[in-house]
């Protein structure tokens, strides 16, 4: 969980990972208000809440943990962050369907945190730069 | 099974003609007013700006002095200066929408906001001034939504970009381990904080102010009541559809039966549990007092103990028939997180814009209405008070003919 970035680049440019590193942690950290939330929710809902209180749990660590991997250059942490950020964006396009359907609207907020962020992630996480910071030489192989 | 409906209620059932109410009154919370969509235009000035100094660089030395302080910075500096100064322009933008101290505080936050850009761009020591004045921010912010001032979308996003600059500022350089720790702590707190003051903001509005002040409860959408009294021809169409499902649910005292004609009756806590029955809400029959779409439950000493109904439009079926007219106004729910590990409700959309993982955003929910038909309930439609509910329970638990 620590935020440290190890920025050896004088000129910066690998700082970009630093940037990835303070997405995902605010991913992590929205997810861990969501623990909370859904904690105090279960007095309403009853015990069908307790899944999404678990899940949620376990989505928040492995967040914050993958942000912490990040900071460190860990190829398995950018891997992985890459496939929950595709995640979301999955569920994301789910809720934006339902919305269709259903005609309501996603909030600012939603699209921001599922859907802006994940592609800044993404697109940062793919740049050239990045993956030679990660010691990956391209998008499907590492160095 | 039970009975067929009266056909005295065959008007309920054929509701063409019967005045509907609308759903409306959107929480503040899931909500961009279209007041504050100029200053969501406002930020137009930004990348406006930056291609001013880009190309008034090579002539003004001011300008020159900006680039290059502006390139100076690494990556994750220069995405904080941008956050800041979309805060900056926010709060400078609502120049005129709060008067009085508050007014004063956005307008003096939003300086100060844009000094510090002006600082970072001119490489001077500005993480010291960024971290006390977006960490006032903040504190300022809570402070008035937990006074009661619900937050709408654009001061939730601007709260997220101002924790997000925030995060970027506290990152500490190499090494500092400990301060990173701790650095960390702070920004989940921060989020953690910002999420239970909007909430508690939003739900304080509502209490404050009710529906009659355009405060919704988070979640709650009401139909509009007609604003005149209940007809005669309405007082009896309520009272007759209240008269009729009493009649039916009374077998459902015993939650046996309730279960053997599909109803969902195990696991009943607390004073509002809602027993719905699948096959009922696909049947696509409107307000039939002889199959109403959910019984609702309390839990009793002794084991459920039956309030009321409610009754639920089928999907897509739009808002209900007001039969009573102001006395059956219809409801429906928004932004329900609904779980798929297991099936069921989880709560409420964040204010920060998620569910629980697992759960989707059911943005929209069909129009629906309670009805109690609990012996002495001082309403027969709409909301029960949750104090009349428990000491009825407590009644029920000792009285022998429940």
């Amino acid at each position: 969980m620590d935020i440290t970035t190890r920025s050896a680049d004088p000129v910066g440019r690998l700082d970009l990972v630093g940037v990835i590193r303070c997405l995902v942690f605010l991913q992590g950290a929205l997810l861990v208000a969501s623990v909370v939330e859904a904690t105090v929710f279960l007095s309403f809902v009853g015990p069908s809440g307790a899944g999404a209180v678990l899940l949620t749990a376990l989505a928040a660590a492995l967040t914050l943990l993958a942000a912490a991997g990040i900071a460190r250059r860990s190829r398995r942490a950018r891997r992985w962050t890459f496939v929950a950020e595709v995640g979301v964006l999955l569920l994301a396009a789910v809720d934006v369907a339902l919305a269709a359907i259903l005609g309501g609207q996603m909030p600012a907020t939603s699209l921001v945190m599922r859907v802006v962020i994940p592609v800044v992630v993404i697109v940062l996480l793919r740049r050239a730069e990045v993956r030679v910071a990660f010691g990956v030489r391209s998008a499907g192989g590492a160095a | 099974m039970i009975g067929e409906p009266a056909a005295a209620l065959a008007v309920v059932l054929d509701h063409e003609g019967i005045e509907h109410a609308t759903g409306s009154g959107s929480s503040l919370l899931y909500t961009l007013p279209s007041e504050h969509l100029p200053v969501v235009a406002l930020l137009a000035v930004l990348p406006l700006f930056a291609l001013a100094v880009q190309l008034l660089a090579p002539r003004w030395s001011l300008p020159a002095r900006l680039r290059e302080g502006y390139r100076a910075r690494p990556p994750l500096h220069r995405l904080a200066a941008w956050l800041i100064a979309v805060s900056a322009v926010v709060h400078l933008g609502l120049i005129g929408h709060h008067e009085g101290v508050l007014g004063a505080l956005m307008i003096l936050d939003g300086l100060l906001l844009a000094g510090v850009v002006g600082l970072l761009l001119t490489g001077r020591r500005w993480r010291l001034p960024a971290a006390v004045i977006l960490g006032g921010s903040l504190a300022a912010w809570w402070a008035v939504t937990l006074a009661g001032q619900a937050p709408d979308q654009l001061a939730l996003l601007t709260k997220l970009v101002e924790v997000g600059a925030l995060a970027m500022v506290l990152t500490p350089t190499a090494g500092a381990r400990v301060r990173g720790w701790m650095a960390s702590m702070l920004v989940i707190v921060l989020v953690v904080v910002t999420d239970a003051a909007a909430w508690a903001g939003t739900f304080r509005q509502a209490s404050d102010l009710g529906h009659m002040g355009g405060a919704s409860q988070p979640g709650m959408l009401m139909g509009h009541a007609p604003d005149r009294p209940a007809t005669p021809t309405e007082i009896a169409a309520a009272n007759a559809v209240w008269q009729a499902t009493a009649t039916a649910l009374a077998p459902f005292r015993d939650p046996l039966i309730a279960t053997a004609n599909g109803y969902q009756v195990e696991g009943v806590f607390g004073l509002d549990f809602h027993a719905q029955n699948e096959a009922y809400q696909h049947d696509g029959r409107i307000m039939d007092p002889a199959r109403p779409e959910h019984l609702i439950y309390a839990e009793g000493p002794d084991g459920p103990v039956l309030l009321g109904a409610m009754f639920e439009m089928p999907d897509g079926a739009g808002p209900g028939p007001a039969v009573g007219g102001p006395l059956t106004v219809w409801h429906a729910h928004e932004h329900v997180c609904f779980g798929l590990l297991p099936l069921g409700m989880t709560g409420l959309l964040s204010p920060l814009g998620s569910c629980p993982v697992g759960s989707v955003d059911i943005t929209r929910t069909p129009e629906m209405i309670h009805v109690w038909v609990a012996e002495g309930a001082p309403v027969h439609w709409g909301e029960l008070d949750d104090a009349w509910k428990a000491d009825y329970v407590a009644r029920a638990g000792t009285s022998a003919d429940r």
